[in-house]
């Protein structure tokens, strides 16, 4: 199903296209193109080309900004028109390319509802069209994150180590398994293009250890741009699911001084685990996006915060237990990525020094 | 209640959707096509966010069948029943270069009778300003419509030469004020009228277009005015002769190569309501065009648009015969006229003679 490199997609609306072909959009589905008020004209033409190309009966949706005050809410609420509108596509697109104002959070019982419809599957769109086409997923990408989503799914416990000291003990029993390839085929699936990875929600009461974020790792946002990496060690340790201690330098400082006064108890616990599979994502460097970030092939990705957000697909959400505990969950989550660590799902090596183990998930 | 002040294009739209009673937490739904002047939605969404509605805007794509439009709503589709969810449909049309939803096809209907409220705005902010409907407006175009609705013939005549008999039992009258203020009304801001569906095959008699009077987009730009007389000649509803110079031999070559036979059967005929109206200049525009105070429009065309609801909608029987109905309607305004409702003067000469419809 992938896109044949004889074939070309010079215009953004033929890439878009063969974006939607992965997702099977087919013609006479209710597709809802899904935007808040600022967005990219650009993005959206094309989506309407590409939509109407493949004679879907699509239309456009554009959710106006929600306040409480001079604080941003969720721009779609529980039991809103725009949420009728939603449950009543086939298929939601949700281009977000300009980031300027809320968005409609995952993290809500509106999104809940949503795609526990019955009949709606989701695409996020959050890479720019450069992004798309370098991280358009290939079949290898989506069979072996597919093959990983389904060891992951049965797994009870990961070991996670690095050289730099990590040990680290998840359990993650009754818990689904997530994977993220950019593809929303079936009935009641999220994806987001572009990325590539296998998750999962872990128990929140049953971290153990210590977690080491070694040079070069990342602690994503809150060092400013993706690419200013760690310049220094940040050691954080976990207690029956919490974190209870950040050490280091100056980062780890004011890391736990971010954490505290952030005052969400839901950032203390891990939100998500699980590894990278997106071969053609980079570390580093211009390019460097959140998709990269996440789906770096071999990284380990753990972010602390929400986790309910699911969906009733087999590998889509998440299904765990930690709610936002503020109205509007800006930041959903805190926490990063760390590379060259070594993971086993209860015995079975997966990870050697961030390199893939198992012949079948490489 | 209109507020002291309306600077900016958010405040008037506010004052607009505040006609219509638009409500906190009411589904409200700003339709547009794919081509749209950003600055007039914006100024709708900013309202509509003041008012606490629960609106959404809603962008419908072009269709087409080969080269040609069709309608951007069809039955049956995603958005036709996004639509039917909500209570309050504002559908905003300022730009006019690709097609827009036609009002006189099924899928319309469909929504208007599930029970939702509609109104177009197809001015742009001068015109809404200019022709913002006044208490005295609405209370005489209501008026008008529910006499309209209650007659059984209407005479027109001029001095020109106009003498014709129109039939209307069991039609509804219909007024256009700018308000929509209850569940399956529709409306267009900035007109103000009152108009009905004759019977089809009844109407006798000839209208004669003189100099000054209008055959609409036929001449181009509105102000492109006659300068030249043209008498239609009915015979059993149905124009039979176009008689006049060069304007009329044009014009019946124009309804001919068209091809529709509806185009040759009066759609809709009335009165125009609205003192702010202008009659040619910079600023003439098809709502004054269609609401000149004390005008008379008569449109050949569709007619089977309507409404659940009294006073709102035509309920004739004249339907498109192709699939992307446009034009929708032919024909054009006359002045200096006088009408006659079962023998009650409603106009004499152009001006409105009952007091209550003044």
């Amino acid at each position: 199903m992938t896109i044949a490199h004889t074939e070309r997609t010079d215009d953004l609306s033929e890439l878009l296209e063969a974006i939607l072909r992965l997702s099977k959009v087919k013609a006479g589905e209710r597709v809802c193109l899904l935007t808040t008020h600022v967005y990219d004209t650009r993005m959206t033409d094309a989506y309407r080309v590409a939509l109407g190309r493949l004679g879907a009966d699509a239309v456009h949706l554009v959710v106006p900004p929600r306040t409480s005050g001079t604080s941003w809410i969720n721009p779609l609420q529980l039991d809103a028109y725009a949420q009728r509108i939603l449950k009543d596509a086939e298929m939601v697109v949700y281009p977000r390319t300009l980031r300027q104002v809320a968005d409609v959070s995952m993290y809500t019982p509106a999104y809940r509802d949503i795609l526990f419809s019955g009949g709606v599957r989701w695409l996020d769109v959050m890479v720019d069209e450069t992004a798309m086409r370098r991280l358009f997923p290939s079949a290898a990408m989506i069979d072996r994150t597919k093959r990983a989503a389904t060891l992951v799914e049965s797994a009870q416990e990961f070991h996670l180590t690095s050289d730099a000291g990590t040990d680290l003990r998840v359990r993650k029993r009754g818990r689904k398994a997530a994977m993220q390839v950019g593809v929303a085929d079936e009935v009641g699936r999220w994806d987001n293009f572009g990325f590539g990875f296998v998750t999962c929600a872990p128990e929140e009461d049953q971290t153990e250890g210590v977690l080491v974020f070694d040079i070069g790792d990342s602690l994503g946002y809150f060092l400013g741009p993706y690419f200013n990496l760690l310049p220094e060690q940040v050691r954080v340790y976990w207690e029956k699911g919490r974190v209870v201690r950040i050490e280091g330098g100056a980062v780890a400082k004011s890391y736990a001084r971010f954490l505290e006064r952030l005052g969400k108890p839901e950032h203390y616990h891990i939100a998500h685990f699980g590894w990278g599979t997106q071969d053609k994502a980079v570390w580093g460097g211009p390019h460097f996006n959140v998709a990269d970030w996440e789906s770096y092939y071999g990284n380990v990705m753990i972010h602390w915060g929400h986790n309910i957000f699911d969906a009733p697909s087999r590998h889509s959400g998440l299904g765990g237990r930690n709610a936002p505990s503020a109205d509007w969950p800006i930041p959903q989550h805190s926490g990063g990525v760390v590379l060259n660590h070594s993971l086993w799902m209860d015995g079975k090596q997966i990870l050697d020094r961030g390199t893939i183990v198992p012949a079948d998930l490489k | 209640m209109m507020p002291q002040r309306t600077d900016d294009i958010s405040d008037l739209c506010e004052a607009v959707l505040s006609l219509s009673k638009v409500t906190a937490g009411e589904r409200v739904c700003l339709l547009t096509t794919h081509v749209f002047d950003e600055r007039v939605l914006d100024g709708f969404r900013i309202a509509l966010g003041r008012l606490g509605a629960d609106a959404v805007r809603l962008i419908l794509p072009p269709q087409t069948a080969g080269p040609g439009w069709v309608n951007p709503i069809q039955l049956g589709s995603y958005a036709e029943r996004i639509l039917k969810g909500a209570n309050m449909v504002v559908r905003v049309n300022t730009t006019r270069t690709v097609a827009d939803v036609s009002m006189y096809t099924q899928v319309v209907r469909e929504v208007l009778f599930s029970g939702v409220r509609w109104l177009d705005v197809n001015g742009e902010e001068l015109l809404m300003r200019r022709l913002f409907p006044t208490q005295a407006l609405i209370a005489r175009t209501r008026g008008g419509a529910e006499r309209m609705g209650k007659a059984q013939t209407l005479r027109i005549t001029s001095p020109a030469g106009t003498d014709l008999v129109i039939r209307k039992r069991g039609r509804k009258g219909h007024a256009q004020i700018g308000v929509v203020d209850e569940p399956g009304r529709w409306d267009n801001f900035g007109f103000g009228l009152v108009a009905c569906a004759p019977e089809e095959d009844q109407t006798q008699g000839r209208v004669v277009f003189d100099v000054g009077d209008s055959l609409g987009l036929f001449q181009g730009p509105y102000h492109n005015l006659m300068n030249e007389r043209v008498t239609f000649h009915f015979e059993e509803g149905k124009i039979v002769r176009v008689e006049g110079g060069n304007l009329a031999r044009a014009y019946e070559g124009y309804l001919k190569k068209m091809n529709r036979p509806e185009h040759c059967r009066i759609a809709h005929i009335g009165w125009g309501t609205h003192d702010r109206a202008t009659w040619s200049g910079p600023s003439f525009t098809v709502g004054d065009w269609e609401s000149y105070y004390g005008n008379v429009m008569l449109h050949l065309g569709h007619n089977i648009f309507d409404t659940p609801v009294a006073n709102s909608g035509l309920g004739g029987r004249n339907k498109p015969s192709a699939d992307w109905p446009i034009p929708q309607h032919s024909g054009g305004v006359i002045l200096g006229h006088s009408l006659w409702l079962d023998g009650e003067q409603i106009l004499e000469e152009g001006r409105i003679v009952p007091r209550d419809l003044q």
